[in-house]
Parts: structure tokens; C-alpha cells; sequence
């Protein structure tokens, strides 16, 4: 309460103590009631504002010395701007593993209009369609009448269309500056790149896998795969494509060391930056999206499998002179040779009654045991949204066992069977695949399936079959190339298989003293010619892919050639395993 | 003596006031130029994104080897074209010592640099070509010179390497060639021994 002004103050002689100092002391003024109240509230108020004055002026005073004195040290020198950040494109681009881009971002100038601004709509769609020819002025007209504040005419100008634009002076057409998205290499690794669509959201392949990473980062996405050794994957399949009019073809190049795809094609290809005018047959990848029958391809795991499980060795054999009948099916033989075979031999002639014995003699467990570890029974992770789902049995009986050791009966992608050719050359080692580049001195987790005798055995065996079997054409001479053949007749759509189309493939590591490299090429439904005297099978078809592949390649890869003479081998030398047990037999 | 501090005072404050207002309008220019040197930093970046997209699609194998199809009298180099070290014959010792002497008296560094590839004339000139056709990508090969192609020694094997007689094919049970154990000892390099133009 504040106390009234005339309040009369009282003077008096006596001190407050009440002491009486005299008539010539000074008089003091006591005031009493309100406005002694009064005095004492404007009092305590002066205080608390001076001391709310004092720390906040001594706190201003210490963060002055502070900014000016103590924190100078870890200031910056100049002063850095927002400005100074690097270009943001709004997408990061895809290299491969060198740095060569495959896709990019680039400004672009999209065409608008404001209908409701221009003013002869026939004159100007005429005079726009004279500059952009693929818009019909018809149609053009029809949009630039329409009562609407906004439509698009043309999304992504180049410059010199744009420039074409703006000189036709046309009030009502506006630009709009949008980023596109492009990809310098095209068609060539359109499947594992993929693409986008038209407001740069992925829609397939590393585009999509990745979408979130590309939007948001500003670094390039690097890919495992090298775009020379891509190049040339493709050509040769092309060619081999061509000249036997298949219908399509794939093929895969994967570090065996470390499960990084190197290549990877698929054909027919498309360009991913028209997508829409590809067909679905362009767009689907064979490679990891497209299930098939390998055939005999299938015998490197059948034997692997054998070897491993300790059902036969080296020195073993059956007798392949008889047929298999089992229910209503004969298992024959491609290359009969009517004769007690060795496991070599039955390896490198691919004998499929000589494989079904030795699938029997595992057993339809281990084999669904050993193929599952090999990763040939569930779909493959990689990073792409197109990876297929094997097929395989839904009861695996015993005449699927039989089928199944020559690649008949079970249909899987070709980056799984490449993946598990990995692990059969590697020592036995199975690796996750990737499209992305490793680290240099990366661990790669692997997984033991098999020991490194066996992989050891495997790779002479399939080496074997390069220098004298059904592979020959793929001996890439000085890099000791080994592989197996397969020629698979397809299904037909009204069940059972077709005789006259077929998928031929071949599988291969390389160099097998030492591999690196797995290749896998495919060609679907090749026809025969008459340079192959009517053969259309693995050995004729993709053999020779792999073959002028790992030719080229090997020197990009860093491969030293093997000195090309190979050691002087006795006659049939290779068949003494053969000789020890079974009867004499004539050479080849 | 207040007088004196007074005017002292005054004018430090005028000069204060005229330094900062200079200071002020210096700040106001260079950010000025700033935005500018930045807008075309950008500028820049951007046609530098564009030159690069352009330079890949310019890169392109396939146009690289339709052009070296028709510009390059070369073919794709062959396994039995590389060599290891070892198969290099010895130089001649007297050589290297002759040679410095006359060139001297012309001395300058440009010189010095380019006589490496003189001497070797079309053999060297042949190497760098190939090297270049080979890679079919200009960009990893400028700083690739054709002995620096990277070739990891072959693993050895640990059990193949404790047998004395050295590896065996476990299938024919042949010695492997002898040379191809020894490969991994030296660093291979590309040696052209047939050139194109014989």
C-alpha cells in the first residue's frame, strides 16, 4: 500500500533510538505509517533493480571478455558461408569401380504454360510445335485453351531447344529449372543401374535399392562394377546373341575373392532414360531376375558334392554303359561313350548317368544339404530389387535327386550359380555378392562349404573339361580357364521339354592355379548353324563367349598370363586314374 | 584538464565512428564480390558436372574402341605380349654411361623428361598406345604407365607350398610348369614383342 501524500511527517529532536539530542542537534524526520511504508518499498525496489542491473550487465561484461579474450582461439580465421557447400544436384551420381560415371544429375529447363495468359492458344501450339516436332499441335492447342493457370508442355528442354522457345516470344510460356537425370553410359548397365521416374524417384535397379542414400547424400554411389570389363561382357554376348539368333542372353563376371559382381549383362538391354518405350522383355534381367534349368553346369556342384562327402574320389567311376530307367524316365547320355567311366572322365564328358550315381550314392539329404549351403535353394541378396526366386521341388524325391544332379528339374538365377562356382574355386569359401565396391583390405565374411581339397580337386577337374572336354572353345590360352558346359532344353508351355530350344551356358573360374575371376554366359534359345555343324549346345554357344571375355579382360583385371606352353602330357595321361581300375580303353 | 580528456574523448569517438563506418562499407564490397565469386563458384560446379557427364558419355568403350579401331594401327594385346621381368635380356653395362655426357650441354628440364620415351622410340610409343587401348578409359590409364599394371602375386598356396617337388595337378598328377610357381616371385610387366606395324 502506498501512503497518501499529506501524511504529516513528524519532526522531532529525538533521534530514532529515541536518545534526545539537544537543541542545537539536527532534527530528524521520522515519517510514520504510510509513508514510512512507502519510502521503505521505493527502497527495497531501487535495490532488487540495481542488483537485477549488476548481474545482468556483469554477466554481458563476462561474455564480452570471454568472445574477446578466452574464445578466440578456436574461432575461424575467415568467416565461412553457406555458399561455400559444393553443388547441390539433389542426386548423387552412380560411378563405377574406377569413377567412370554411369549416372548423373544435370539442371535441366522444363516448358510450362499459363493457359489463361496467352492469347491466340492455335497460333502459339503451332509455333511450339515447330520448335518440339514430337508435340502435335493439335493436341498442343487443345492444352494451351484449357481454362486452367497451369499445364506442362515439355519436361526437360536441352539448351538449344530452349533457346528456341524463348526466341519465339510467346507471352504465357514459362521455364522451369528441374534436375534430370543421366546416364552416360546407356543401354550398357541399364539392368543394374536401373532408372527413374520422371520426378527422379528410383523405380529399378541401384536407383531403387538406393533411393533414400542418392537423395540424400552428396558423394557418388560407387559400384563394383568396371565399366571396360562390362563392355566387353556385352559385346561378346551380343555377338554370340547375333550369330545364333537367340532370344536373349546374360552373362556375370564376379571376383571370386571377394563376392564384388565386376560385370553383369543382361540382353536384350534398354535405355533407362527412356524406360517407357523399352519392352518388358528389354527391361527384365535375366541375370539375377530370370530362373532357368543350367543342365550340366549343375555336375560341378553334383561332383563337388560327391568329393566333399567323401561318396567317391578321384580314382572312382561308374559303369556309364546302361541307361538309368527309373519309373516312366530314361536318363541317357549327350556324349554316350557305352563304358566304365572314371570320375574325371565322367566329369569331362558330362556324362548325366555317371552324375545320377553319384547324386544316389549321397543321397537325396546331402544333396538338398550341400545345394541349400551353396545358396542354390533360396533367392540370393544383392542389392537390386530384381533378384529371382529359385525353383526347386516341392517334394524332392528320389528321381528329382537323379534330375537334379544334371541341372534338370531345379531352375536357378545366374548370379546364384555364380556365386556358388565362387565357392568351388575359391577353397571352398561361399561369399555374399555385391554390387558395391569393397574396401581394399575388406573381410569378407564367407561361410566354409566345402574343404579346400575338394575345391582344389574341383578346379582341376574343371579344368579338365576346358582342355579336353566339352569346353575347349573357352581356353583363353596363358590363363588356364576351367569351366563346365551346360545345355539345358527348356519347358514348354504345355509341359514337358522342348528339343529345339535351349539354353546353352557355360560356367568358368579363371586362372585356375590361382582364380580370381568367375564367368558365367548364357545365351537363351541359340540356333544351330552350319559353322557349328548343327550344334547348339554350351561347348558351341557360350563357351566361346567366356573364352574371348577372360582373353580381353584378364589384362584390364590385372591377371598375369600363365606362360602359354602347357606341360607336355603323355598320352592320355590323364586317364590314369582310369587304368588303374578299370579295363584298357581307347583314346578319344 | 576535463576540458582536455573531453575533446580527447570526442574525437577518439568521431574516429571510431569514421573507421567503423570504412570498415562497414570495405565489408559491404567484399561481401558483395563474395556472393558473386560464389554464384560463380556454382556456376562453375555445375558446368563442371555437366563437362564430367559429357566426358564419360565421350568415354564410352565402345565408342573408344570404334576409334581405335580406325585411328590405331593396334590389336588387342595377347597373353603371349606379356612378359615377367625375368624374361627382360640384361642392358649393356657401357650404355648409361655414354649417354649423359652430350646432353648436358643442352640441359633443360622439358628435355631431360622426354628423352626416356625418345630412346625407345616406336617400342615405347607402341606400350603407351596399347596401354591406353587396352584400359579403353583414358581417364585411369593417364597415370598408368604399362609397368605399373597392378598384378598381385599369385596366392600360394600353404599345401602346396610344403610339398618339395613344388605343385602337383592332383587330377594328372604332372607337375605344374615350372615358370608358372616362379611367376609369382616376379612383378610381371607388358613387353611388346610383336608390334603391329611388322
Amino acid at each position: 500500500m502506498i501512503g497518501r501524500r499529506n501524511d504529516t511527517p513528524v519532526v522531532s529532536t529525538r533521534s530514532p533510538c529515541g536518545l534526545d539530542l539537544g537543541p542545537n542537534a539536527q532534527t530528524f524526520v521520522a515519517l510514520e505509517g504510510s509513508a514510512k511504508q512507502s519510502m521503505e518499498t521505493g527502497k527495497t525496489r531501487l535495490m532488487v533493480a540495481a542488483l537485477v542491473f549488476f548481474f545482468a550487465f556483469s554477466a554481458i561484461g563476462v561474455r564480452l571478455f570471454d568472445l574477446a579474450v578466452l574464445t578466440q582461439g578456436n574461432e575461424p580465421r575467415l568467416a565461412d558461408t553457406a555458399a561455400d557447400a559444393p553443388l547441390e544436384t539433389g542426386r548423387a551420381d552412380i560411378v563405377d569401380r574406377n569413377g567412370a560415371i554411369l549416372a548423373t544429375t544435370l539442371p535441366a529447363w522444363s516448358l510450362y504454360a499459363n493457359p489463361r495468359q496467352i492469347l491466340e492458344p492455335k497460333q502459339a501450339a503451332s509455333q511450339v510445335a515447330s520448335v518440339l516436332p514430337e508435340l502435335s499441335a493439335s493436341e498442343l492447342s487443345a492444352r494451351l485453351g484449357a481454362d486452367r493457370s497451369f499445364v506442362w508442355l515439355k519436361r526437360n528442354l536441352t539448351p538449344r531447344q530452349q533457346n528456341d522457345i524463348n526466341a519465339l516470344g510467346i507471352p504465357g510460356l514459362y521455364f522451369l529449372r528441374e534436375q534430370s537425370r543421366v546416364y552416360p553410359h546407356g543401354q550398357l548397365a541399364a539392368h543394374i543401374v536401373g532408372f527413374n521416374d520422371i520426378d527422379n524417384r528410383g523405380i529399378a535397379g541401384i536407383e531403387k535399392s538406393f533411393d533414400d542414400l542418392l537423395r540424400g547424400a552428396n558423394k557418388p554411389l560407387q559400384l563394383s562394377i568396371d565399366i571396360r570389363a562390362q563392355h566387353i561382357l556385352t559385346q561378346e554376348l551380343q555377338s554370340a546373341m547375333q550369330e545364333f539368333q537367340g532370344i536373349g542372353a546374360a552373362g556375370i563376371v564376379m571376383d571370386a575373392r571377394t563376392g564384388e559382381l565386376i560385370a553383369m549383362s543382361s540382353l536384350p538391354s534398354f535405355d533407362p532414360s527412356a524406360p517407357g518405350e523399352a519392352s518388358k522383355e528389354a527391361r527384365f534381367n535375366r541375370a539375377t531376375l530370370g530362373v532357368y534349368e543350367v543342365g550340366s553346369v549343375f555336375k560341378i556342384f553334383t561332383t563337388a558334392m560327391a568329393l566333399d562327402a567323401g561318396a567317391v574320389t578321384l580314382e572312382s567311376g561308374y559303369d556309364a554303359s546302361e541307361p538309368i530307367r527309373v519309373a516312366r524316365f530314361t536318363i541317357n547320355d549327350f556324349h554316350p561313350k557305352n563304358r566304365w567311366l572314371s570320375v574325371p572322365e565322367i566329369f569331362m564328358y558330362s556324362s548325366n548317368i555317371g552324375s545320377v550315381h553319384m547324386a544316389m550314392d549321397v543321397g537325396t539329404e546331402g544333396q538338398q544339404r550341400f545345394l541349400g549351403e551353396l545358396g542354390l535353394l533360396r533367392a540370393a541378396s544383392l542389392e537390386l530389387p530384381e533378384v529371382g526366386q529359385p525353383m526347386i521341388p516341392s517334394t524332392w524325391r528320389e528321381i528329382n535327386t537323379m534330375t537334379i544332379a544334371y541341372g534338370h528339374g531345379i531352375a536357378v538365377t545366374p548370379l546364384q550359380v555364380t556365386r556358388a562356382m565362387g565357392a568351388v574355386v575359391n577353397g571352398g569359401e561361399l561369399l555374399p555378392v555385391t554390387l558395391l565396391k569393397r574396401f581394399p583390405d575388406e573381410q569378407v565374411p564367407g561361410r566354409r562349404v566345402m574343404s579346400r581339397t575338394t575345391s582344389e580337386q574341383m578346379r582341376w577337374l574343371t579344368r579338365l573339361v576346358v582342355q579336353h572336354g566339352t569346353g575347349r572353345k573357352a581356353d583363353a590360352k596363358g590363363y588356364l580357364v576351367g569351366g563346365k558346359t551346360g545345355t539345358a532344353d527348356k519347358l514348354k508351355p504345355s509341359g514337358g521339354y522342348d528339343d529345339d530350344a535351349r539354353i546353352a551356358s557355360f560356367l568358368a573360374g579363371f586362372p585356375m592355379d590361382d582364380p580370381r575371376y568367375v564367368v558365367f554366359a548364357m545365351v537363351d534359345e541359340p540356333k544351330p548353324t552350319e559353322a557349328t555343324f548343327g550344334y547348339a549346345t554350351g561347348g558351341w554357344v557360350a563357351a566361346p563367349v567366356v573364352g574371348k571375355v577372360v582373353e580381353r579382360i584378364a589384362p584390364l583385371l590385372g591377371v598375369a598370363p600363365r606362360p602359354v606352353e602347357e606341360p607336355e602330357v603323355v598320352e592320355n595321361a590323364l586317364l590314369v586314374p582310369a587304368r588303374l581300375k578299370g579295363p584298357p580303353l581307347a583314346a578319344n | 584538464m576535463i576540458r582536455l580528456s573531453m575533446v580527447l574523448w570526442v574525437a577518439a569517438i568521431a574516429l571510431a565512428a569514421v573507421f567503423l563506418y570504412e570498415v562497414k562499407h570495405r565489408v559491404q564490397d567484399l561481401e558483395e564480390q563474395l556472393a558473386e565469386v560464389h554464384g560463380d563458384i556454382l556456376r562453375d560446379q555445375e558446368a563442371i558436372q555437366v563437362l564430367k557427364a559429357e566426358w564419360s558419355y565421350l568415354n564410352r568403350p565402345a565408342r573408344i574402341a570404334e576409334l581405335a579401331d580406325r585411328y590405331l594401327e593396334l590389336k588387342p594385346i595377347e597373353a603371349s605380349q606379356i612378359a615377367s621381368f625375368r624374361e627382360v635380356p640384361q642392358a649393356p653395362e657401357t650404355a648409361p654411361q655414354q649417354e649423359p655426357t652430350p646432353r648436358t650441354q643442352e640441359a633443360s628440364l622439358p628435355q631431360q623428361a622426354e628423352t626416356a620415351p625418345r630412346q625407345k622410340d616406336s617400342i615405347g610409343n607402341l606400350i603407351e598406345a596399347v596401354a591406353v587401348e587396352e584400359s579403353n578409359q583414358p581417364a585411369a590409364t593417364s597415370t598408368q604407365a604399362p609397368t605399373q599394371i597392378p598384378t598381385p602375386a599369385p596366392r600360394q598356396d600353404t599345401a602346396k607350398a610344403r610339398k618339395p617337388q613344388g605343385p602337383v595337378n592332383p587330377v594328372t598328377g604332372e607337375p605344374l610348369p615350372v615358370s608358372a610357381q616362379s611367376e609369382s616371385a616376379g612383378q610381371p610387366i607388358q613387353l611388346i614383342r610383336t608390334g603391329a606395324q611388322q
